[in-house]
């Protein structure tokens, strides 16, 4: 009963969480996530064999360029089109897709924040169904791949022990260990020559950005700019 | 005396600390001009190599810690240059907290790792020669050997690479 009692206020409290969210947000741009989130997953799930194969066309494209494209021999080329290895394999179709929605919805995130669907985004009820139906929606897609970073504890008895705040460290931990496996795995796809490369481009878009983010940096400079200290 | 890593990363929490003092736009400012000296040190590297063996001539220990307190001594010139005196700042108002902080933290980290990294570079360019004055202990743990490989001067085939992000910054920089 405890347990029911305590299963049931975490709901409460994420469902209310999630209303709040809508309220803030508004009515128009909660219906724009959700009308995207809906219809997104619904396409992946139906015709995401289309979007895995334009994927893998990219892999045929760059082979065929690498081998000289329509040059002199364009023979070449063409072999190195079949031997391709595909970008999206089968076994990694379903996490491409479920990568595919993540972009896509975060793209609704801010596309929603956008003038037109900001301006006449009610705060009402609305709203709030809407947030919490967004709720619902992330967490039945979210939950099952939250929950492998929870490692249950089972007794010696054969009973899973109940999730305490000491277990907040135990998901950090393996959130840590999936994002350094997660990094060190793209960081192994990438050939030496290639690694420098995407370096120099994250640093010097880095540097534009920090820089870019100072504000009133089209006025005049002050003479703090070219401030002389003793 | 402690392993060297530990010394060149007490040698980044301090950059830090100053960056957080003087924040981003500042802190961009000085990042240029550390840029642009590691590439102008590393391009002249070889040339004066080769210049201060004909000069100089032998070779050994002395002559190498001559070497790297020639472009350390270079090198912390041109970076205390860059932060006192007529500083190289961008002008505008930086964020507010806490998004301005952690950027001037995040830059204030980049050129830790740049003049940490640099100095720590021509120790190992020329075999750690200040352990001749008992200043360095040697060999470097496994951390410290990993870390070599990643130092500035070690990042990028050609030092012309760093001038993108120096051309990228200058030419914002003008434009205002």
């Amino acid at each position: 009963m405890t347990d029911q009692l305590g299963t049931l206020i975490t709901l409460l409290l994420y469902i209310l969480f999630f209303a709040w969210i809508g309220y803030q947000r508004g009515s128009k741009r909660e219906a724009v996530v959700a009308i995207t989130a809906v219809v997104a997953w619904i396409v992946l799930q139906e015709g995401g064999d289309i979007f895995v194969r334009i994927v893998n066309l990219g892999s045929k494209f760059v082979a065929f360029v690498r081998a000289g494209g329509l040059g002199a021999n364009p023979d070449a080329a063409f072999g190195a089109l079949g031997d391709a290895p595909p970008w999206v394999t089968a076994d990694q179709r379903d996490e491409f897709l479920f990568i595919l929605w993540v972009i896509v919805l975060l793209l609704a995130y801010v596309v929603s924040n956008l003038k037109p669907f900001a301006k006449g985004s009610k705060s009402d009820g609305w709203a709030v169904l809407l947030g919490i139906f967004n709720g619902l929606l992330f967490a039945a897609v979210l939950l099952p791949k939250l929950a492998t970073l929870v490692t249950p504890v089972v007794t010696e008895a054969g009973q899973v022990e109940p999730v305490g705040i000491a277990n907040l460290f135990g998901v950090l931990r393996s959130g840590f260990g999936l994002v350094q496996e997660s990094l060190g795995g793209l960081w192994g796809f990438f050939e030496p020559a290639q690694r420098s490369i995407l370096l120099l481009v994250l640093l010097t878009i880095f540097l534009l950005l920090a820089a870019s983010t100072l504000k009133g940096s089209s006025k005049k400079p002050s003479p703090s700019s070219a401030e002389k200290r003793s | 005396m402690g392993p060297l890593e530990v010394i060149f990363g007490i040698i980044v929490i301090f950059i830090m600390l100053v960056a957080l003092a003087r924040g981003y736009p500042k802190e961009l400012g000085n990042t240029v001009i550390i840029l642009a000296t590691i590439f102008v040190l590393s391009f002249l590297e070889a040339r004066i190599i080769s210049l201060f063996g004909r000069v100089v001539g032998g070779d050994g220990q002395a002559n190498n810690l001559l070497l790297s307190t020639l472009f350390e001594l270079g090198f912390v010139s041109a970076v205390f240059a860059s932060y006192a005196g007529i500083t190289f700042d961008f002008p505008g108002r930086p964020l507010s907290a806490p998004t301005g902080p952690l950027l001037t933290l995040a830059i204030g980290l980049l050129n830790g790792y740049l003049i940490a990294g640099t100095l720590w570079y021509y120790q190992d360019r020329f075999q750690y020669p200040t352990q001749l004055l008992g200043l360095i202990q040697l060999p470097l743990t496994v951390t410290g050997q990993s870390l070599v490989a990643v130092l500035p001067q070690n990042l990028f085939e050609s030092p012309v690479y760093w001038m993108i992000p120096v051309a990228v910054l200058i030419i914002l920089r003008v434009r205002g």
